[in-house]
């Protein structure tokens, strides 16, 4: 069930990292909070005149006791600069959650399950690995950038996750792509990703050779983010599908 | 007590606002959102005799004050939509209208003849898409317009309204050509061509390089062009193009309009229909007006 709220923000922080300026919200949205799942959505809306679009954020992070969502963000264009001047005690109007998420339903307590998280595409797998951790999963993380983010990568440390970190100019962890650092012999059941395309088609590659089930979450322009302007559609092997409705989480499978 | 309701080619609407064609689904993505049943009437996603694919990503984009879209009327078919959609519309006190498309008068025809014993309150015969192959030509002519109405009104069973693109050199034409066809009503604007590049990659931003705009930075178009048919016709408009206030509706009312249809504001706000709805009341309440119908065309 989705939600259409006025809610105030409670945090708003930023940091700027090898000139890229990451914002971290946290909003008190308790609707949208109570029954969000990992990989979800939601829609904020600029109310400012000529900016008419809603920008469709991932959920970082949930608090379902305090009602809160916390969504990362970088600023990207007008949009999320707009957003970016919003003070602490500003109200918005979210309409959430929106699209289906990773499907961890099978996941069972002792498995393996690899989450890979390319840029941006890092902080939704946090709300998901902390789900995992409840249900029991052992969780490995591998996480690409271009350069050392660790505003990015920081909450993951104290989770205690497995966490393995590619940088693409070698400024922290691996020097290379995130992908690199997967094992030849992996015996994980399951792999969720969200990053990049080129990432997420070369670790829908690996997945395959491997014979390991892998969802990726994927990202395209949107307008309603609830299915009834057919604009966020994604190319996969069974035709158009769209992205704020049927996806953005898709069996890597289907769309490489 | 207000009188807000309005009769659109023999339809009787409860209030004039209706949602737009292509950005309201077929109202069960709403339906959690805002009450259905305060909406004057619904216009369905356009449909097609044969599914249509649409167009490739990306389909939308944000330009000032308004967005372009290259949807390409993607759309599951006539049928699938009375198997699947129509069933869930019906539950709601609201009025349907079907936008039916097709990229040549006779698939203007066979979509027409998918709904035959299927009960829908209007239709609005869309020959004005910018962004499928065929429709502009024939919502570009007043012979091939004229041509398309005759056809499906002679096979459709409710009133069909036609709906005009407002690509066009002179839209009083266009529009005096639907009302000989036998047109009940005539429906308008639909988004004006567009385009947007991506200046990084150096490539238009639409997968299908043209797009039609909308949003209010059309509405001034519009409004002219309502203005422009409701002296030329006799047969009454459905009016739209960047209405995202109470104001705005009146001013398209005033133009000429029986009826408005919200279309972008829907992604500005889910709620944009009932926020307008209230605004006309608002407007009535302050000028003391009693019926929505005096206000209609008294610029004319």
């Amino acid at each position: 069930m989705k939600h259409h709220v006025h809610a105030k923000i409670e945090t708003h922080g930023h940091t700027n990292t090898h000139g890229s300026d990451i914002h971290i919200m946290r909003i008190h949205a308790p609707d949208i909070a109570k029954n969000a799942r990992p990989g979800q959505f939601v829609m904020v809306y600029l109310d400012k005149g000529e900016h008419l679009l809603p920008r469709p954020i991932s959920l970082h992070d949930v608090d379902k006791t305090k009602g809160l969502i916390t969504l990362v963000y970088i600023v990207a264009g007008a949009g999320t600069k707009i957003m970016s001047q919003w003070p602490a005690g500003h109200i918005v109007r979210v309409l959430g959650p929106l699209g289906n998420g990773f499907d961890i339903d099978n996941c069972r307590a002792g498995d393996k399950v690899a989450l890979v998280g390319g840029g941006l595409g890092a902080p939704p797998l946090y709300y998901l690995a902390l789900e995992l951790k409840k249900m029991g999963v052992n969780v490995d993380v591998y996480l690409g950038f271009r350069k050392d983010t660790p505003v990015l990568t920081g909450c993951f440390e104290s989770l205690c996750v497995n966490l393995a970190i590619a940088t693409e100019d070698g400024s922290a962890g691996h020097k290379g792509y995130v992908t690199d650092l997967l094992p030849h012999d992996p015996t994980y059941t399951t792999i969720l990703s969200c990053g990049p395309a080129p990432m997420l088609k070369a670790l829908s590659t690996y997945a395959n050779a491997k014979n390991i089930p892998c969802q990726i979450s994927v990202e395209e322009r949107m307008a309603c983010g609830i299915g009834a302007c057919k604009g966020c559609v994604v190319k996969t092997l069974v035709g158009y599908r769209l992205c704020c409705t049927e996806g953005p989480v898709f069996d890597s499978k289907e769309v490489y | 007590m207000k009188k807000l309701n309005v009769s659109l080619a023999g339809v009787n609407l409860k209030n004039p606002v209706v949602t737009a064609s292509g950005t309201f689904g077929s109202g069960m993505e709403y339906s959690q959102l805002i009450d259905l049943n305060r909406l004057g009437g619904i216009t369905v996603k356009g449909v097609s005799h044969e599914p249509w694919d649409g167009n490739p990503p990306h389909r939308v984009a944000e330009t000032y004050g308004g967005m372009l879209n290259a949807i390409g009327l993607q759309n599951p078919s006539a049928k699938a939509f009375i198997d699947d959609e129509l069933p869930f519309l019906r539950k709601y006190d609201t009025k349907i209208i079907v936008n039916l498309c097709g990229r040549t008068v006779e698939d203007l025809v066979a979509v027409t003849e998918d709904f035959s014993g299927v009960d829908i309150d209007l239709y609005e015969l869309n020959i004005s898409c910018p962004n499928v192959a065929g429709t502009p030509i024939i919502g570009t002519d007043p012979t091939e317009a004229k041509k398309a109405t005759k056809a499906v009104v002679a096979r459709a069973n409710a009133p069909v309204i036609v709906k005009l693109t407002p690509n066009v050199t002179n839209i009083a034409d266009i529009a005096k050509a639907c009302e000989e066809g036998g047109a009940a009503g005539i429906s308008l604007i639909n988004s004006v061509l567009g385009m947007k590049i991506d200046i990084r990659k150096k490539k238009p931003l639409l997968g299908n390089i043209m797009g039609g705009l909308s949003g209010p930075a059309i509405k001034p178009i519009a409004l002219r062009m309502v203005y422009q048919v409701a002296k030329a016709v006799n047969i009454p408009i459905l009016g739209m193009g960047g209405i995202m206030t109470g104001e705005d509706a009146i001013e398209f009312i005033m133009a000429g309009a029986t009826a408005v249809a919200v279309g972008t504001a829907n992604f500005v706000n889910p709620r944009a229909t009932l926020d307008i709805l209230e605004g006309i009341e608002t407007f009535m309440n302050e000028e003391n007006i009693t019926d929505i119908n005096q206000l209609r065309g008294i610029i004319l």
